[in-house]
C-alpha cells in the first residue's frame, strides 16, 4: 500500500472523474484537475468565489463549480480550457446545483426552493420546474439517465414528478399518501420508487415507472420512523434503517420484510467475528521504521467469553434528531454484504451476510466511524474515522493502515477509484491518494499474516 | 340436717361401745362425768354457755336447772328427764337413765358436729385454694383479654389507615388517569391545531413564494442569465427535438417498453426458477418410484386396498409423467396432478418408514429372545468346547509324531523290520520315483527360462543407462537455456510473491535490507535519523538533501542508499510510515475466522516491508 503526497483541498471537495481518469480538488476559489496515475495537474481553473460544490459530467467531458453564497454556477470543459460558462441565479439565490445525467442540462434549485432552472449547454432553452419540496432526497435520477423523478409539494399535499430527462417532459405526476415526504430513490433498475415519509411516521411506499403503487410498508407506529434506506446494486432488496436500532429487508417480488437485523449493543453469538480496535504501548525494536506515535500498536483483546459488549452512546431523547438509530446503510457492489452503523454505538460498523441473511463481523473501532465506502469493484470496505488511520474489511480479515505525513492526518472522509485500486483520503484540508496493492499482494501478505498468529 | 347424719354415720357403732363404756363409768362416780362433760363441752361452747354454765346449777337452784333442762330437752324432742308420774299432785321424780341417755347422745352429737365442722373446715379451705387458683386464672384471662382487645383496637386502626390510604391512592389514580385523559386530549388538540396551523403557514408560505417567485422572476431581472462562450453539441451528438404529442407518445412507448422488460426479465427469471425446482421434483419423484416399486408387489399382496390402490395409482402416474413433455406444461395442468401423486408417494413412503421404525423398536424389544441373536453363554460353552477340541487334536498330533518318530527309529535299527516294510514300501517308491522324473524335467524348464530373463534384465540395464544419458544432456540444454533468459530473477522468485512492493527493482532492496533491520531498529540512533527521514520528506523531495538523511541512516548498507536515489526519481509517492497498529480480533472460542492479531506494515519511500508484531 502506498500513499501518495498530501495536497491542498477545500471543504472536502475532492472527486474522481466517471471515467476514471482524473481527479478534481477544490483550493478556496481555484479548482485543480489531475491526472490519476501521474498525479500531475492537468487544469487549473479559477473561479470567482470560494467553491462550495463541484460535480463532473457523466461523460467526464465538464465540471460543474457552484458558488451558493454568489448564487453562481461556473462551468469548465476539459477538452476546451479556454470554454467557459457561467450561470447566475441572480437575486433568485441557489442552494443546490446538479448534472442532468446527459451532462449538458444543470439542474439548479433556487433559494426557498421557489423552483428548479433546467439550464442547457446545447441550446439557449431553459425550462422551469416549480413546487419542488424542500427535503433530504427530492430529487432522483434512474441509473440509465433517462428519468427524473422530483419530489414536489402542493396545496400541502406531497406530489411526485417523473420527467424524461431527453426533453424534460412530464410523464408522470402522482400524489402520494405522505404526511411530510423525506425522500425519493430509484431502484437500480430504474422501474421502481422508494418514497419514504418523515420520520415521525415509519412509512416507506414503492412506486412503479408508471406512477402505480406497487406497495406501502410500514413496521410499527407512534414512534420515530425512518431514519436511512438503500437499495441493493441488483435491486432484489430494499434495506430500511430506522429509529428502533433495525434494518429491515424487503423484498422485490412481494415487496414484504423479509428479515429484520437488530443491533443490540451486545453480541451472543460466539461465532461471529468482532474486531475490536485496541490501543497499545508500542514495542520498542521491534518494529523496523517504527517511528510510531506513542499511542499506535494494539494488542490482542484477552476476551474469551461468549458475550461481547460493544461500547454505547446514552441518546438525549429530548431533543430534536436523537443520535438513535440506523444513520448510514451501504451494500457491496454485488450485493453480498451490507454495511450499517448504529448512531448510538458510533464506534462500530455491522456487517451483515446478504445470502444468509446473518451477521458476518462487527468492527468496533476506538473513535466513532465517520463515513465507509464499499469498493466498487469487491467486497472490501474501507472505514475512517477522523484519526490518522484508515481502516479496510474484507472477508479474509481486517487491517489498518496510517496515513503518513507531517502531523496526523485526520482521515474525515474518502472515496473510492472507480478501479477499486486507489481511493483519496479527505482531511480538513488536505488529501491524498492512496494506492491499495493488486489482489494477488494482498492474498499473500493476508497469508503471511495469517502465519504469524 | 341431712348433711349432719351423713357426716356422723360412719363413727356410729364404735360410738356406742364407748357409750356403754361410760355407762359403766357414770355409775361409778357420777361427779366425774359430770366435770367431764363439763370439760368435753367447754371446748366447742363458748365462753359465754360456760361462764352461764358456772352459774347455771348451784346448791339452792338445782330443782329448777333440772326442770328447765327437762323444759329445754323436750323441745329438742329428747325424752323427758322426769319419770312418768301417775298422778298431778306427786312430785315427779328424775329418771336418772333418761338423763344420761340424753347426755350420751347429746356426746354423739357433739362429736358428730365436730367432725362435721372438720370436714367442713377442710373443704373450705379447698375451696378457697381453689377459688385462689381460679381468681388467678380469671384476672390472667382478663388481662389476655385485654392485651388482644388492645391488640384488635391497633389493627382496626391500621386496617383504618391502609383504608384510608388506599382510597387516597385510588383518589390520585384516578386523578392520574383523569389527567393523562386530559393530557392526551390536550395533544391530540395540539396535533390538530399544529396540523392546522402548518397547512396555514405552509398556504401563507407557498403565497409568500408566488408573490416572491413574481417579483424575482417577472422583473426581467439581467442578472439571472447563462455566459457561455458557445454551445456545445449534445452527448449523443442528435439535436434537441421539439415537444409535441408525438414526443409524448413516443415517451409513454418507451417508458411501457421499460417496464416490460422488466417485467420479462424476471419472468424469465422466474421461469428458470420453475424449472430448477421441476427438474429437483422430478429427480425426486423418479428416486421414490425407483425406491418404492421394488417392495411394490410383496405390500401390494398383504397391505390393506387403500394402500393397495394408491401404489396402482402411483405406476400409472408414472407412466403419465415420464414423458417429458408434461414438465414443460404450465403448471395449471400437472400441478394437480403432480402434487397429488407426490402426496401419494410420500405417503407410502411415511407409512413404510414407520413400519420400519415399528420393525426396528420390535426387534429392540425382542432382542435377547430372538433366533439370530446368539446368548452369550451359548457362546462361551461354545467357545470351550472348541478349545478342548484342539487340546484334544494336538494331543492325537502328539502321540502320532511320537509314533512315527518311533517307527522310524526301528526301521533304523532293525533291517529285519526294514526287509518287512520295504515289501509293502515298493509300490510308493516306484510312484515316487516317477514324480522324481517329472520333478527333473520341470526344473530344466525353470533353468531355461531364468536365463532367458537374465539375458532381458541386461538388455534392460543398457536401455536404461542410454535413457539417462539422453536426459541428463536434455536437462542440460534446458537449464542453460533458462539461465540465459533471466538468471537475476531466479534467486529472488520466492520473494516477488512475498512482498507487495511496486517493482522487482523494490523486492531485492527488500531482500538486501531484511537481514540488517534488526540492529537497526534496536540501537537508539537509528529512530531519529528516520524521523528526519520521514518529516523531511513531504517537505523537500530534492533527491541531494534525501541522500544525506539517509546516508547517515544506514552506514553499513551502501546498497540501500544508491537504491534509494534510484527510486527517488519517483516524484509522486513519499514515503510513508505505516502502523503499529493492530488488529485485535476478540478471540472469540469458535471464531472460524482467519484472525491475524498482529500486522504492522511499514512503507519506506516505495519499497515495502513487513514486520509482524510476535
Amino acid at each position: 500500500m502506498n500513499f501518495s503526497e498530501v495536497f491542498k483541498l477545500s471543504s472536502l471537495l475532492c472527486k474522481f472523474s466517471p471515467d476514471g481518469k482524473y481527479l478534481a480538488s477544490c483550493v478556496q476559489y481555484r479548482l485543480v484537475v489531475r491526472d490519476v496515475n501521474t498525479l500531475q495537474i492537468l487544469q487549473l481553473y479559477t473561479c470567482l468565489d470560494q467553491i462550495q460544490h463541484i460535480e463532473w459530467s457523466a461523460d467526464s467531458l465538464f465540471i460543474l463549480c457552484a458558488m451558493y453564497k454568489r448564487g453562481l454556477v461556473q462551468v469548465w470543459s476539459l477538452e476546451q480550457p479556454e470554454w467557459h460558462c457561467k450561470i447566475d441565479e441572480g437575486s433568485a439565490g441557489l442552494v443546490a446545483s446538479c448534472w442532468s445525467p446527459d451532462g449538458r442540462h444543470i439542474l439548479n434549485t433556487t433559494e426557498f426552493h421557489l423552483r428548479i432552472t433546467v439550464w442547457s449547454l446545447c441550446t439557449k432553452s431553459v425550462s422551469y420546474i416549480k413546487y419542488p419540496k424542500a427535503c433530504l432526497q427530492g430529487i432522483t435520477f434512474t441509473r440509465d439517465g433517462r428519468y427524473m423523478a422530483l419530489a414536489e409539494r402542493r396545496d400541502c399535499k406531497d406530489y411526485v414528478s417523473i420527467f424524461v430527462c431527453s426533453d424534460w417532459q412530464l410523464l408522470r405526476h402522482f400524489d402520494t399518501d405522505t404526511q411530510d415526504l423525506t425522500g425519493i430513490e430509484w431502484a437500480p433498475n430504474g422501474c421502481v420508487l422508494a418514497v419514504w415519509d418523515t420520520c415521525l411516521e415509519y412509512k416507506i411506499l414503492l412506486y412503479s415507472l408508471d406512477g402505480r403503487l406497487l406497495s406501502a410498508y410500514s413496521a410499527y407506529e407512534w414512534s420515530l420512523g425512518i431514519k436511512s434506506v438503500a437499495w441493493s446494486p441488483s435491486s432484489q432488496f430494499l434495506a430500511v434503517g430506522s429509529y428502533d436500532g433495525k434494518v429491515r429487508i424487503l423484498n422485490h417480488v412481494t415487496w414484504k420484510m423479509i428479515t429484520e437485523f437488530g443491533h443490540p449493543a451486545t453480541i451472543n453469538n460466539p461465532k461471529i467475528v468482532v474486531y475490536k480496535e485496541a490501543e497499545k504501548s508500542p514495542q520498542l525494536g521491534l518494529g523496523c521504521l517504527s517511528f510510531p506515535p506513542p499511542r499506535a500498536g494494539a494488542g490482542p483483546l484477552p476476551s474469551s467469553e461468549s458475550k461481547f459488549s460493544l461500547q454505547t452512546l446514552k441518546p438525549v431523547t429530548d431533543r430534536a434528531n436523537p443520535k438513535i438509530g440506523i444513520g448510514m446503510l451501504a451494500f457491496s457492489p454485488d450485493s453480498y454484504f451490507l454495511a450499517t452503523r448504529n448512531d448510538n454505538i458510533p464506534n462500530a460498523v455491522w456487517v451483515w451476510d446478504i445470502q444468509k441473511l446473518r451477521l458476518f463481523a462487527v468492527l468496533e473501532q476506538l473513535s466513532p466511524v465517520r463515513a465507509f465506502q464499499w469498493d466498487p469493484q469487491q467486497p472490501r470496505l474501507a472505514i475512517c474515522t477522523g484519526g490518522s488511520r484508515l481502516y479496510l474489511w474484507s472477508p479474509a480479515g481486517c487491517m489498518s493502515v496510517q496515513v503518513p505525513g507531517e502531523g496526523d492526518f485526520a482521515v474525515l472522509s474518502l472515496c473510492w477509484h472507480l478501479s477499486g485500486d486507489s481511493m483519496a483520503l479527505l482531511s480538513k484540508d488536505h488529501f491524498c491518494l492512496c494506492f491499495l496493492e493488486t489482489e494477488a499482494a494482498v492474498g499473500t501478505a493476508c497469508r503471511q499474516l495469517g502465519g504469524h498468529t | 340436717m341431712g348433711d349432719w347424719m351423713t357426716v356422723t354415720d360412719p363413727g356410729l357403732s364404735s360410738e356406742s361401745k364407748t357409750i356403754s363404756q361410760y355407762t359403766s363409768e357414770t355409775k361409778m362416780s357420777p361427779s366425774s362425768l359430770y366435770s367431764q362433760q363439763v370439760l368435753c363441752s367447754s371446748i366447742p361452747l363458748s365462753k359465754n354457755v360456760h361462764s352461764f354454765f358456772s352459774a347455771f346449777c348451784t346448791e339452792d337452784n338445782v330443782e329448777q336447772s333440772i326442770s328447765y333442762l327437762d323444759q329445754e330437752l323436750t323441745t329438742f324432742g329428747f325424752p323427758s328427764l322426769y319419770e312418768e308420774s301417775k298422778g298431778k299432785e306427786t312430785k315427779r321424780e328424775l329418771n336418772i337413765v333418761a338423763v344420761l341417755n340424753c347426755m350420751n347422745e347429746l356426746l354423739v352429737l357433739q362429736r358428730k358436729n365436730l367432725l362435721a365442722q372438720e370436714n367442713v373446715e377442710t373443704q373450705n379451705l379447698k375451696l378457697g385454694s381453689d377459688m385462689d387458683h381460679l381468681q388467678s386464672c380469671y384476672s390472667k384471662l382478663k388481662e389476655q383479654l385485654e392485651t388482644s382487645r388492645r391488640e384488635m383496637i391497633g389493627l382496626q386502626e391500621r386496617d383504618r389507615q391502609l383504608q384510608c390510604k388506599n382510597r387516597n391512592l385510588h383518589q390520585l389514580l384516578k386523578n392520574e388517569k383523569d389527567e393523562v385523559q386530559k393530557l392526551q386530549n390536550i395533544i391530540a388538540s395540539r396535533a390538530t391545531q399544529y396540523n392546522h396551523d402548518m397547512k396555514r403557514k405552509e398556504r401563507e408560505y407557498n403565497k409568500l413564494k408566488e408573490r416572491l417567485h413574481q417579483l424575482v422572476m417577472n422583473k426581467k431581472d439581467k442578472k439571472i442569465a447563462m455566459d457561455i462562450l458557445n454551445y456545445v453539441g449534445r452527448a449523443d451528438g442528435k439535436r434537441g427535438s421539439w415537444r409535441t404529442g408525438k414526443t409524448e407518445a413516443r415517451n409513454e412507448d418507451e417508458m411501457y417498453k421499460i417496464l416490460l422488460n422488466d417485467y420479462e426479465y424476471r419472468q424469465k427469471q422466474i421461469l428458470m426458477e420453475n424449472a430448477e425446482l421441476k427438474k429437483v421434483l422430478q429427480q425426486m419423484k423418479k428416486e421414490m418410484i425407483s425406491l418404492l416399486s421394488p417392495q411394490k408387489k410383496k405390500p401390494r399382496e398383504r397391505v390393506d386396498d387403500s394402500t393397495g390402490t394408491v401404489i396402482s395409482d402411483v405406476e400409472e402416474d408414472a407412466g403419465e409423467l415420464s414423458r417429458e413433455s408434461m414438465w414443460d406444461l404450465s403448471c395449471e395442468t400437472v400441478r394437480e396432478q403432480l402434487t397429488n401423486s407426490i402426496r401419494k408417494q410420500w405417503r407410502i413412503l411415511k407409512s413404510h418408514v414407520e413400519k420400519l421404525d415399528n420393525q426396528v423398536s420390535k426387534v429392540h424389544l425382542e432382542g435377547f429372545n430372538d433366533e439370530d441373536v446368539i446368548s452369550r453363554q451359548d457362546h462361551e460353552q461354545e467357545t470351550e468346547k472348541l478349545e478342548l477340541e484342539i487340546q484334544q487334536c494336538k494331543e492325537m498330533i502328539k502321540t502320532q509324531q511320537q509314533l512315527l518318530q518311533q517307527q522310524l527309529a526301528t526301521a533304523c535299527d532293525d533291517d529285519t523290520t526294514s526287509l518287512l516294510r520295504d515289501c509293502y514300501l515298493l509300490e510308493e517308491k516306484e510312484r515316487l520315483k516317477e514324480e522324481w522324473t517329472l520333478f527333473k524335467e520341470q526344473k530344466k524348464n525353470f533353468e531355461r527360462e531364468r536365463r532367458s530373463f537374465t539375458e532381458a534384465a541386461i538388455r534392460l540395464g543398457l536401455e536404461r543407462k542410454a535413457f539417462e544419458e539422453e536426459r541428463a544432456s536434455w536437462l542440460k540444454q534446458q537449464f542453460l537455456n533458462m539461465t540465459t533468459f533471466d538468471h537475476q530473477n531466479s534467486e529472488n522468485v520466492k520473494l516477488f510473491s512475498a512482498f507487495s512492493g511496486s517493482s522487482d527493482w523494490d523486492n531485492l532492496i527488500v531482500h538486501s535490507r531484511q537481514p540488517q533491520k534488526k540492529p537497526h531498529s534496536v540501537s537508539n540512533g537509528s529512530p531519529v535519523c528516520m524521523s528526519k527521514l520521514t518529516k523531511s520528506l513531504p517537505a523537500s523531495p530534492s533527491t541531494t538533501d534525501f541522500c544525506q538523511t539517509r546516508s547517515c541512516v544506514s552506514e553499513h548498507s551502501s546498497i540501500n542508499v544508491l537504491n534509494i536515489t534510484a527510486e527517488e526519481i519517483k516524484p509522486n509517492q513519499v514515503g510513508g510510515e505505516c502502523t503499529n497498529q493492530k488488529w485485535s480480533v476478540a478471540s472469540r472460542p469458535g471464531s472460524q475466522e482467519g484472525c491475524y492479531s498482529g500486522c504492522s506494515l511499514s512503507y519506506t519511500n516505495s519499497h515495502v516491508e513487513k514486520d509482524d508484531l510476535p
